[in-house]
């Protein structure tokens, strides 16, 4: 997808991810998608925003060789998804429940310096 | 196994080198059908359109350049079996899903409702769905050992 289909605004604490029209494959359970079994094509559009400051941590993983500011926050999603006989679409953003969200800045693998 | 703030001092302890803590109902969720997840708001219903779980969509200029996956992972069918390089969402795991990286990651593990249609009959119905998403963003390098400029989206 675009470049432009992910922005990020750290200090504001504030992120976006846009996709439009990706088509996808649709395994019916999560079980079938681990195991590469049968699936159908389908199609999803979502917008996403990150806002808000709950908690920022500063981390470092020498074992998984990452480093990295998060500032753990909330997030809303809307998105839609098509197949053949069957289409979804999500309730507006606002009523999205966050379980997990974060943004952050970085560092893995050949770029981390523990 | 220790993930540490940058002062040294734990930030949480995984008891297995191959799990993070996450959420239980992740596991449960797995062992469900797709028809037994769809229903009606009144019962335990979810929507699962899970897309090629594992593999980050790539995305920008780059268009031709695939990224490292990240070398952890998850062993959801037990010690010895495949691992699948994402980490469950929660404080102290590695959000990414690529390797090499120097930017911005974002990671949204949410959930709602929304209105199913079967477009044959007409017939609707409400169901929940429960997602994580990523966003991987900056400097990589790829699999051709290059660097590159990028994002990516975990879907």
């Amino acid at each position: 997808m675009p470049n432009d289909s992910v922005r990020v605004n750290l200090g504001a604490g504030r992120a976006s991810l846009n996709v439009a029209d990706r088509d996808v494959e649709d395994y019916g359970t999560i079980v079938n998608a681990l195991l590469d079994g049968p699936s159908v094509p389908a199609n999803v559009s979502f917008r996403i925003e990150w806002s808000g400051e709950n908690r920022v941590a500063d981390l470092i993983d020498p074992v998984n060789r990452f480093t990295g500011r998060y500032i753990e926050n909330s997030a809303t999603i809307e998105w839609s998804a098509r197949e053949e006989g069957f289409t979804f679409v999500s309730d507006p953003a606002e009523t999205t429940t966050t379980e997990f969200a974060l943004i952050g800045r970085e560092r893995n693998g050949v770029f981390f310096h523990g | 196994m220790n993930v540490l703030h940058r002062d040294g001092s734990p930030i949480e302890q995984s008891r297995d080198t191959h799990r993070y803590v996450g959420h239980r109902h992740f596991w449960e969720r797995a062992a469900l059908s797709r028809r037994q997840f769809m229903g009606t708001a009144a019962g335990v219903t979810g929507a699962v359109l899970t897309s090629g779980f594992w593999l980050p969509a790539l995305a920008s200029a780059d268009a031709t350049t695939a990224a490292n996956p990240i070398p952890g992972g998850i062993q959801p069918f037990g010690p010895g079996t495949e691992v699948f390089h994402v980490f469950l969402p929660g404080r102290g795991a590695e959000p990414s899903t690529i390797f090499d990286l120097n930017g911005f990651v974002g990671l949204a593990n949410v959930r709602g409702m929304g209105t199913a249609t079967d477009t044959r009959s007409g017939a609707t119905s409400r169901l929940i769905y429960d997602v994580d998403n990523r966003f991987m963003k900056g400097v990589f390098v790829g699999t051709d050992g290059k660097h590159h400029n990028g994002a990516f989206a975990f879907i």
